[in-house]
């Protein structure tokens, strides 16, 4: 044990840069931004090995519904193509000249888009040690390592002119009084929970394109195609306004998704068209079908934007700002009330 | 309270539940020393500032949503007319000025009304078009001593007297009460009462009480608190004549020492403890109870003791928690209890949590019994104005977490590490002499005071207090 002991104050330093730190007279610019600290990860091997279940009955089952759903997507391109040419041969030529163009534009547009994805993921840092530290951090409950980890997290936001008077709030709020706890809750409040609100409305326009563009689109490759390229553009826009990429997992988790939901919208569209040539082909019914499946398109796409949120959020949503669907439309109200209107 | 008050309280209380301008009476509970003086200001202040400054307040959850719109002082004070209004000014000035220091001793009693403006999130209001509200808050500052005059209330001279006197013969109090105990031999209970001798015996109890009171000794419980802290009562009235008697076997005679005493004593009870507990210690609605942790840490076993005892002695005088459906017609209880450990900005912010364990042993019989009563309590590390620094020192190889500030009484600041905070409290043998080394920190000079006070833990209690009438 230490007996108690006292200092010539000259002789000590100060223990965490705040905002103590300025009114203290040292320079705001000259608090350092520390680097978060890589914490060593203890892994907990399991106590029973996990049994290896058998996985091939699933995954040909998944394959196979892959493999119809890409064939499915081109049969109904081409049955298009060919009823076209049955009807008139210069509709059916342009029809497909047009086709052509489309498809290969799109497939440029496509691929610039994932160059772009690639190059601006690029820049930013992954996530996931950072999530990782802020869980550990609330578990342990300590004291004096919050404020260190919040500094690397806002350093990313350091250039940005919109966090400026965030990262300023954070810095007016925290002490180094308060605990580990405490300063990832200022953090949430002050810096990232404003991120989330300006998440929801990329995801919400993301959605509703998707929506319409897939309602409008007559023919399923071009619906998959739409669905890729534009939620791509979605994750990048959420993952730059976090200043964060996702993790491993996020992304296979991500591309899973995006796969996922260009399929859903390419098959329903050969879906509907099997339904409507059933039940009759009325053009009404043919509409409805359409924006029906234009709706579970941007509902898939609002889910795929909610997952974006959570993967590339530095600090793990807390249970009552969780994204959801719900939420996705109260924060689009609220961004659409204006301030001090209330 | 009789049957027509409490429906009168409950009739007003159903009448305030559908008004925008709503009340909290807030209880500041805590021993002479406690830091009543400097919480109150530093509530008053910081919740005034909210409005245009809310960063102070990340955990006062109104504040930090930008709902707090502004907030003012009454100009005259809550409570029964000729109360005197508590010098905010005059504290915030003391705090802040140009050589700061801490307020004045509080020697009488004075109240506060503050009314805060908000938008309110709830819907009924909302619904009726009445997106602002206003609360009133209810502060009352008293000398600390006075609170341990209400278990008084309700007790007769003979009870109150064999406990007095049991306490006195316990060390350390046996010691100091000695000259008086010697005296009290010499009086004949049944006997004929002469002034001289009773006036005697009244010195010389008060006498001890002071000693009682010596930094040295630092034992609380001293009753009653008018001998220490006469406050408006004239120190010679002979109503503060008098003092615990060894109780007789028989009915003492008219005019003998014993029925003398025994009157004022009654008389003291009945004109001054009485109407003062239900002029202002009745109708709270929210508690806090501001502890001195670190002093009963320093001064040992016997004043950590004594220290529990007394916030038990006084705890025993409010009212708790809600009996049923109808406990708004019964009168207003108290239904949140908040414990504070003062001065956490004494030792470094990493100590803080183990401050508040040791708090949460030391208030644990207390605790638990208001909580039977359905009413919730809580715990905090609380500094009302922060005025040391955390800085790192290196003693013997070995970083060590200090405050750096100024001390009492001295001209040049000091960094200090005041010893190690157990979790537990210490059996009897750890507590040894130089294991602690506490210094009474002056605030430092605040620039930019307006913005609010610079604090620990001030807004997590606010947000336990009051935090939901804000909503």
């Amino acid at each position: 044990m230490v007996e108690p002991v006292e200092l010539d104050p000259k002789r000590v330093k100060i223990a965490v840069a705040t905002a103590e730190a300025e009114s203290a007279g040292v320079d705001p610019e000259e608090v350092p931004i520390k680097a978060v600290r890589a914490n060593p990860i203890t892994v907990i091997p399991p106590t029973t090995p996990a049994k290896a279940k058998p996985r091939w009955l699933r995954r040909i089952f998944w394959s196979s519904l892959g493999l119809f759903a890409v064939g499915a997507i081109v049969w109904d391109t081409w049955n298009f193509l060919v009823s076209a040419f049955a009807k008139n041969l210069a509709v059916g030529t342009s029809l497909s000249v047009v086709a052509g163009v489309a498809v290969l534009s799109g497939v440029a547009l496509i691929f610039r888009e994932i160059s772009r994805f690639g190059r601006e993921m690029r820049k930013l840092r992954e996530v996931s040690t950072f999530t990782q530290r802020a869980t550990e951090l609330r578990a342990n409950g300590g004291h004096g390592e919050g404020l260190s980890f919040a500094w690397g997290v806002l350093e990313p936001y350091a250039e940005r002119s919109d966090m400026k008077s965030r990262i300023g709030a954070f810095r007016g709020a925290v002490t180094s009084a308060h605990t580990d706890v405490q300063v990832l809750d200022i953090l949430a409040d002050k810096v990232i929970r404003p991120l989330d609100a300006q998440a929801y409305p990329m995801v919400a326009r993301a959605a509703r394109d998707t929506a319409v563009g897939v309602a409008l689109s007559p023919f399923g490759l071009l619906d998959a195609g739409l669905v890729i390229w534009r939620t791509l553009g979605m994750v990048r826009e959420v993952a730059k306004v976090y200043g964060f990429r996702p993790g491993f997992f996020g992304r296979v988790m991500l591309v899973r998704r995006i796969l996922s939901t260009a399929a859903t919208a390419g098959v329903g569209d050969f879906a509907a068209d099997i339904l409507v040539a059933q039940v009759g082909a009325r053009v009404g019914g043919l509409l409805s079908a359409k924006a029906g499946e234009g709706m579970l398109t941007g509902m898939r796409t609002a889910r795929l934007g909610l997952v974006a949120m959570e993967a590339c959020r530095p600090l793990p949503f807390a249970e009552e700002d969780r994204a959801s669907i719900s939420r996705l439309g109260r924060e689009i109200m609220k961004s659409k009330e204006k301030p001090g209107e209330d | 309270m009789s049957a027509t008050e409490k429906a009168a309280s409950g009739i007003s209380n159903v009448a305030r539940r559908f008004a925008d301008r709503k009340n909290v009476r807030l209880a500041v509970t805590g021993l002479s020393r406690s830091g009543k003086t400097v919480f109150t200001t530093s509530f008053i202040h910081n919740l005034l500032s909210a409005g245009l400054w809310p960063e102070r307040l990340p955990f006062l959850k109104s504040a930090s949503r930008g709902a707090i719109i502004a907030g003012e002082v009454y100009p005259s004070a809550p409570g029964p007319s000729g109360t005197p209004r508590f010098p905010y000014e005059e504290s915030l000035n003391a705090i802040t000025g140009k050589s700061p220091s801490w307020p004045q001793a509080t020697d009488r009693l004075s109240a506060i009304r503050l009314a805060m403006r908000y938008r309110t999130r709830r819907k009924l209001p909302r619904a009726r078009g009445r997106k602002i509200q206003i609360l009133n808050v209810d502060l009352v500052d008293y000398p600390g001593e006075w609170l341990l005059d209400l278990p008084l209330a309700g007790k007769s001279f003979a009870t109150w007297s064999a406990e007095t006197l049991e306490l006195a013969r316990q060390e350390p109090r046996a010691g100091l009460a000695k000259p008086w105990l010697a005296h009290m031999a010499t009086l004949d209970g049944p006997g004929r009462a002469k002034d001289a001798e009773l006036e005697t015996a009244a010195d010389l109890y008060k006498a001890y009480l002071d000693s009682c009171r010596a930094p040295d000794v630092g034992m609380v419980l001293v009753q009653p608190a008018r001998f220490i802290r006469p406050g408006d009562v004239d120190p010679d009235d002979p109503i503060l004549q008098f003092c615990p008697l060894e109780p007789l076997p028989a009915k003492a005679p008219k005019g003998s020492v014993y029925q003398v005493m025994e009157e004022r004593y009654d008389a003291y009870r009945d004109l001054i403890v009485r109407p003062f507990y239900r002029d202002h210690f009745s109708g709270f609605d929210e508690q806090i109870v501001l502890v001195d942790v670190l002093s009963a840490l320093r001064l040992g076993k016997a004043a950590f003791d004594d220290a529990q005892a007394a916030i038990g002695a006084i705890l025993q005088s409010f009212d708790y928690g809600k009996s049923g459906l109808l406990s708004w017609l019964t009168g207003v209880r108290i239904s949140k209890v908040l414990f504070a450990a003062t001065k956490a900005d004494h030792v470094s912010s990493n100590q803080h949590h183990n401050l508040k364990r040791l708090l949460e042993e030391m208030v644990a019989r207390e605790a638990n019994r208001i909580r039977f009563r359905g009413v919730q309590t809580g715990a905090v590390a609380l500094s009302s104005v922060r005025c040391t620094e955390d800085v790192l020192g290196e003693v013997q190889g070995q970083t060590l977490s200090m405050v750096r500030g100024l001390p009492a009484g001295r001209d040049e600041e000091t960094a200090l590490f005041p010893g190690e905070i157990p979790a537990h409290f210490p059996t009897d043998q750890d507590w040894h002499d130089g294991r602690f080394k506490f210094l009474d920190f002056m605030p430092t000079r605040i620039s930019g005071s307006a913005r609010g006070l610079p604090h620990v833990g001030m807004d997590e209690a606010m947000e336990y207090l009051i935090g939901k009438r804000l909503r």
